[in-house]
């Protein structure tokens, strides 16, 4: 920015203007941090389970064992996706803040950034759209997983059942 | 937006930042929708707990509590179910914005007239974040009754065992 600007009579003018005009990026900036609040919460939720069923392996059946692993691929994938979700949103959110900073450098100073602003805040969509879709995949893994579970509680019980007629009979 | 596109070939900062500006709404609908999400995902959390909680429960159940023990996991399994349909709905919700600002981008820097596009994009976000409250409220019904149904329940095994007590 060798001339700093147009305007130097009215510098607080334009400043005021850039962060007008930067009020978008930073509600994009709102609704991603919003997103990484999901994401982490579940990536947390997801690693004390990790943990309960590393426990569980340790003290278990050979019958039960099977369901823990299969268990155990399932968190793995989900970790997976989530933290897929995770790096794209943080790619995000610094795609916006470039993209601000590009508001900033191209108002006051000369340089003609008005594709590389383009470039970032489209980045910034685009990296917000594949975390929401990373995190959809998780999700839909995880309901998946819990009914999975539910049913093989269900089929567990059911044995159990049968079993325990047999002794009585 | 196709006279801004006709009119800027060599990209002005003015015009990226009026595209942006127009971006604010599907923005704010984003911020929405991902509000949402975290309510979604912490109940579906809560969901999963007392499934694990019941399903414990059933092995070690006395024969008089099964039955109410498999109903509530049916009942949760819906349960499930229906916040799965409200996150996935919430999350197609969210891409749709996201397709709806990319589309604004390119209505503006195209020279495709991308009008009718960009409307049904938006107006599939708009219904997809509405199917997403309904599913979310259905669940949140559902639940309703389970608690009062586990309350009855609780209290007439209570009545039964003071009556066989007496």
């Amino acid at each position: 920015m060798p001339t700093m600007g147009v305007d130097f009579g009215t510098p607080l003018d334009s400043v005021a203007h850039i962060i007008r005009m930067a009020l978008t990026p930073v509600f994009l900036l709102l609704s991603i941090a919003a997103l990484l609040n999901v994401f982490s919460t579940r990536l947390a939720l997801v690693g004390d389970r990790v943990e309960q069923v590393t426990k569980a392996l340790e003290a278990v059946d050979d019958d039960h064992a099977a369901a823990l692993e299969k268990q155990l691929v399932h968190l793995h994938r989900r970790t997976l996706a989530l933290d897929a979700a995770v790096i794209l949103a943080s790619v995000a959110k610094a795609a916006v803040c470039a993209a601000v900073l590009l508001l900033f450098v191209g108002t006051l100073g000369d340089e003609p950034v008005g594709w590389a602003l383009l470039l970032a805040f489209g980045c910034a969509i685009v990296c917000a759209l594949g975390a929401i879709l990373a995190f959809a995949t998780e999700m839909l893994l995880a309901g998946t997983g819990i009914r999975a579970h539910l049913a093989h509680g269900h089929r567990r019980h059911l044995l159990h059942l049968s079993l325990g007629s047999h002794h009585d009979t | 937006m196709a006279l801004l596109g006709s009119e800027t070939l060599g990209v002005s900062l003015d015009s990226v930042a009026r595209i942006i500006q127009m971006a604010l709404t599907p923005v704010f609908l984003l911020t929405g929708l991902a509000t949402l999400l975290n309510v979604f995902s912490t109940r579906l959390a809560r969901v999963a707990t007392r499934a694990e909680q019941a399903v414990r429960a059933l092995e070690t159940a006395e024969p008089d509590s099964l039955a109410i023990l498999r109903d509530q996991l049916v009942h949760l399994r819906r349960r499930s179910l229906a916040l799965d349909a409200a996150v996935i709905l919430a999350a197609a919700g969210g891409a749709a914005t996201c397709m709806t600002v990319l589309l604004l981008f390119v209505g503006a820097f195209g020279d495709g007239s991308i009008g009718p596009v960009l409307f049904s994009v938006f107006a599939l976000a708009i219904i997809l974040a509405l199917a997403a409250i309904a599913a979310y409220a259905a669940e949140m019904l559902m639940a309703g009754t389970g608690i009062r149904a586990e309350v009855a329940h609780g209290r007439r095994r209570h009545l039964l065992r003071w009556h066989s007590k007496t």
